[in-house]
């Protein structure tokens, strides 16, 4: 009895937490953490202790590519633009810029007095040079191809052209740049917050090609600067005094640890070792911390789905991918499996992207129903017209999933509502090694699988544009050569219109075909004292510190 | 004795030169590489960083390239940690593990040691059966959840120690007690199972009918004998302990070379496995042949006299 009324108080809790992680999500951008809210007065001490979860592979913004590497170097370099509290893209080291009538080519000029962290200028130069320098085929950047948008970028990428002073970005002079595009790009403000857009110093990465690997040699832009690293235990920042917005920055220092298991990050926040904790949390502790505000979630540009492979029966039959993605009841995976307060997802665009006006979701509403009973009526319905009333003749269907990380108990209930709400009694689960399981994934040699993916810029072309035909990214085998074309006009209009049209298009398409089966959007999932305020959790991106502080407690 | 040291060393090179072959080719042969991710590379991007890495190159070439760069104890970049060679990797982890082991393997013999004489002594006497059952505990509960207990009681409950990292006494006490836990266990019950043996010789026997002090009689006689198994086990334990442990790394969050060697499995990193695994096999070639030599010197019935045996 007891137990059932705790079970019942932490339910509802749960619930709680996930309206409130709703709320955060409606308004135009979503308000992330709290900015010098009322009341609160600065500690003495501007000092965090934050918990990264892994030693960051590279500091490097040309060569970084993965979460904690781009954690850091959002707080100690800087672009052209930066992701404001508001959830806009704001005038960083660009005081302002123009666009021509086409949208092609964008002039920036940059502001008076940025210096280097070791006080040399900041100019256009060191913007030029480190695009070109990350376009490079023989410099090996993994996210070269964020830079594709720039004139003639894939081509000198892929070797087509050996002439660097082709590519489409040039420092007319110290104080401004002139970046000229293959397409007219409405979201390239959003690109130029990203770390392959960072400057790098010119005259000391031309001096020592390795500056990036110790504090004692790599110099930033950013609201800190690096003064320690010892590798997989600490990377020490503190407070740049050469920063132009440096009045801004309340923080002295931020300790980052490189804590990677969940339960010891757990500890080392509640024994108060920790003030933040980017790492990970064990998914048994979540409800309980969720409960008692010790942990919290944001929402997260991301998308957690399902996909079949289209080119095996029985799942080549369109009837049949989509009673499967009707029997799901997402809302009940969200809050009896995962149960971090994830949104239910009804569609493949999470909520969060600007459409020609208001948000790109809410425009389009949901292309699944949220009525559960009408849902398990249809999917009944069309699997019986496929030839499998009541899941009977069903063949033997395996649902793959990688080990890391929480899929078992979610490929579990999926596997339960199949069973419960069709009658489908025969489908198996296997979980593989993460890259044995990404092999197998790419190569359709699987009948379902999970699959997540993370926004890369504020713009749906990033969930819509991995599902053409050529794409690296379709697992799926599904074809359509009206996709894409669908994509194809979005991506050589800058009439804002047009392109929204055709994005709405292409993500009906991929229900009207149940190519996808979404199943929730992803959320931040973190741990931060009461007393830190002001840490940017953004949708898209990494922590940002800048306007973070310690209120007195 | 310079002819068999010669040989042994003719041998471990050998040894070495299979081992890292077979890495090499098992490695790669995984599916999944270094650069596979969620979010797929372009295939030009691939390309490039293939280049890069000279993953391009037919795969005979990488292995003699490898080679030859493995006698110069160049072990090449990292993938996954662009900015780092595998020998710096190496350099900075290895201290940190050798340290963590040194205290676990110093902690393990002195009352591994210990535990095992007190036991055989007072034989089915209390002292004996409290060393044994705290070693079968010590030898029986898996690391990972020892060293989480010690997380729990020490840092969680009582607030006395740090939960994890590494670099100060206080830091350091867990993680060595978790990692010496099952060495520990493991010497005592080898120590009293070789004493009571020992004990019973006739050679004992005679020794305490001359009359000889008992701490003598122990020492000079019964533990000089009763030692050997124990160096047996010491030879692999140390190279193993020296490179560190992965779990108790990952729990304690100490930057360590454990942690490194399954990650680089994990990330694909080829390079780096190479370099752990040879690092790891280098020792353990080499304690072994410590051992070898040591028996020498403390057991007089071997001898290592080069040639026809």
């Amino acid at each position: 009895m007891k137990m059932r009324r705790l079970r019942a108080l932490v339910a509802s809790l749960a619930i709680l937490t996930l309206v409130a992680g709703c709320g955060a999500r409606t308004g135009d951008e979503g308000q992330q953490g709290s900015t010098g809210g009322p009341g609160g007065q600065q500690a003495a001490k501007q000092e965090l202790v934050v918990n990264l979860g892994a030693e960051p592979p590279t500091m490097d913004p040309g060569l970084m590519e993965d979460h904690s590497s781009i954690t850091v170097a959002t707080n100690i370099f800087e672009g052209l633009t930066r992701l404001n509290p508001d959830g806009k893209y704001e005038a960083a080291m660009a005081e302002s810029w123009e666009t021509s009538e086409d949208g092609l080519v964008w002039t920036f000029k940059l502001r008076d007095g940025i210096q280097w962290s070791n006080g040399d200028p900041v100019t256009a130069h060191d913007f030029e040079f480190a695009w070109k320098r990350a376009l490079a085929p023989e410099f090996g950047s993994p996210y070269a191809y964020q830079l594709y948008y720039l004139k003639n970028g894939e081509k000198y990428n892929k070797g087509e052209i050996t002439d660097p002073d082709q590519v489409g970005v040039k420092a007319l002079d110290d104080k401004t740049l002139q970046v000229t595009l293959e397409a007219p790009t409405p979201y390239f403000l959003s690109l130029t917050a990203f770390p392959t857009y960072y400057p790098v110093p010119k005259k000391v990465v031309e001096a020592n090609p390795n500056w990036a690997a110790e504090a004692a040699t790599l110099v930033g832009n950013g609201p800190f600067k690096i003064v320690e690293w010892v590798h997989n235990d600490k990377l020490v920042i503190v407070k740049n005094e050469n920063y132009w917005d440096k009045d801004t920055v309340k923080l002295e220092k931020i300790t980052f640890l490189m804590v990677p298991d969940g339960a010891t990050n757990v500890t080392m926040f509640e024994n108060g070792e920790v003030d933040v904790n980017l790492g990970a949390i064990p998914q048994a502790d979540l409800p309980r911390l969720l409960a008692s505000g010790d942990a919290k979630v944001t929402p997260q540009l991301g998308t957690y789905y399902y996909i079949v492979n289209t080119t095996k029966p029985p799942f080549n039959d369109v009837r049949v991918r989509k009673a499967l993605s009707l029997a799901i009841d997402r809302k009940a995976i969200v809050e009896n499996v995962t149960r971090a307060g994830e949104l239910p997802a009804y569609a493949f665009v999470p909520p969060g992207i600007p459409d020609v006006s208001g948000d790109f979701r809410q425009n389009a509403g949901n292309y699944i129903s949220e009525d559960m009973e009408a849902n398990i009526a249809e999917a009944k319905r069309l699997l019986a017209e496929a030839g499998y009333p009541d899941g009977k003749g069903f063949p033997p269907a395996v649902i793959l999933y990688n080990q890391e990380g929480a899929h078992q108990p979610v490929a579990e209930a999926i596997q339960a509502m199949w069973k419960q709400n069709l009658g489908i009694t025969n489908i198996t689960l296997q979980s593989q090694e993460w890259k044995v399981f990404l092999q197998t994934r790419h190569n359709l040699q699987y009948d379902i699988a999970r699959n997540g993916w993370l926004g890369d810029y504020l713009d749906p072309m990033t969930f819509l544009d991995m599902f053409t035909s050529d794409s690296g990214q379709n697992d799926t085998g599904w074809k359509s050569k009206e996709y894409d074309e669908l994509i194809a006009t979005a991506k050589r209009s800058a009439d804002p219109q047009v392109r929204m049209e055709a994005m709405h298009k292409a993500e009906k398409m991929l229900f009207d075909e149940a190519v996808v089966i979404p199943i929730y959007f992803y959320v931040n999932k973190f741990q931060e004292k009461p007393w830190v305020k002001g840490v940017l959790h953004p949708p898209i991106g990494a922590e940002d510190f800048k306007w973070a502080y310690v209120e007195a407690h | 004795m310079a002819r068999y040291v010669a040989r042994r060393l003719l041998s471990g090179i050998l040894t070495l030169w299979v081992i890292a072959s077979l890495t090499f080719f098992l490695s790669r042969a995984i599916p999944g590489g270094p650069f596979d991710s969620e979010k797929q590379l372009p295939p030009a991007v691939l390309e490039n960083l293939n280049k890069k890495y000279h993953l391009d190159w037919p795969i005979w070439k990488q292995y003699l390239d490898y080679m030859w760069r493995l006698i110069k104890w160049d072990l090449g970049p990292s993938f996954r940690y662009a900015n780092q060679t595998v020998n710096e990797i190496i350099a900075q982890g290895f201290p940190v593990s050798a340290q963590l082991g040194l205290m676990a393997l110093a902690v393990a013999v002195v009352v591994g040691i210990s535990a095992g004489i007190i036991s055989a002594l007072r034989q089915y006497r209390w002292q004996d059966h409290l060393a044994m059952t705290l070693a079968t505990v010590g030898f029986s509960v898996p690391s990972f959840i020892l060293g989480s207990i010690l997380i729990y009681i020490f840092s969680y409950r009582l607030g006395w120690l740090p939960a994890s990292r590494w670099g100060t006494w206080d830091r350091a006490i867990m993680p060595v007690l978790a990692l010496s836990a099952f060495p520990t266990s493991f010497i005592a019950r080898l120590v009293r199972s070789s004493m009571l043996e020992v004990l019973q010789q006739d050679y004992m026997k005679a020794a305490r009918a001359k009359g000889m002090p008992g701490y003598i009689l122990i020492y000079r006689h019964a533990l000089k004998n009763a030692i050997l198994p124990v160096i047996t086990f010491l030879g692999p334990l140390s190279a193993q302990i020296l490179t560190g442990s992965f779990v108790i790394e990952t729990i304690f969050a100490i930057p360590g070379m454990g942690r490194t060697f399954v990650t680089s499995i994990a990330n694909r990193d080829y390079t780096l496995i190479m370099g752990v695994t040879m690092f790891y096999s280098v020792l353990l070639v080499a304690a072994n042949l410590i051992v070898d030599l040591l028996y020498a010197v403390v057991d007089p019935r071997i001898k290592v006299a080069g040639g026809g045996e």
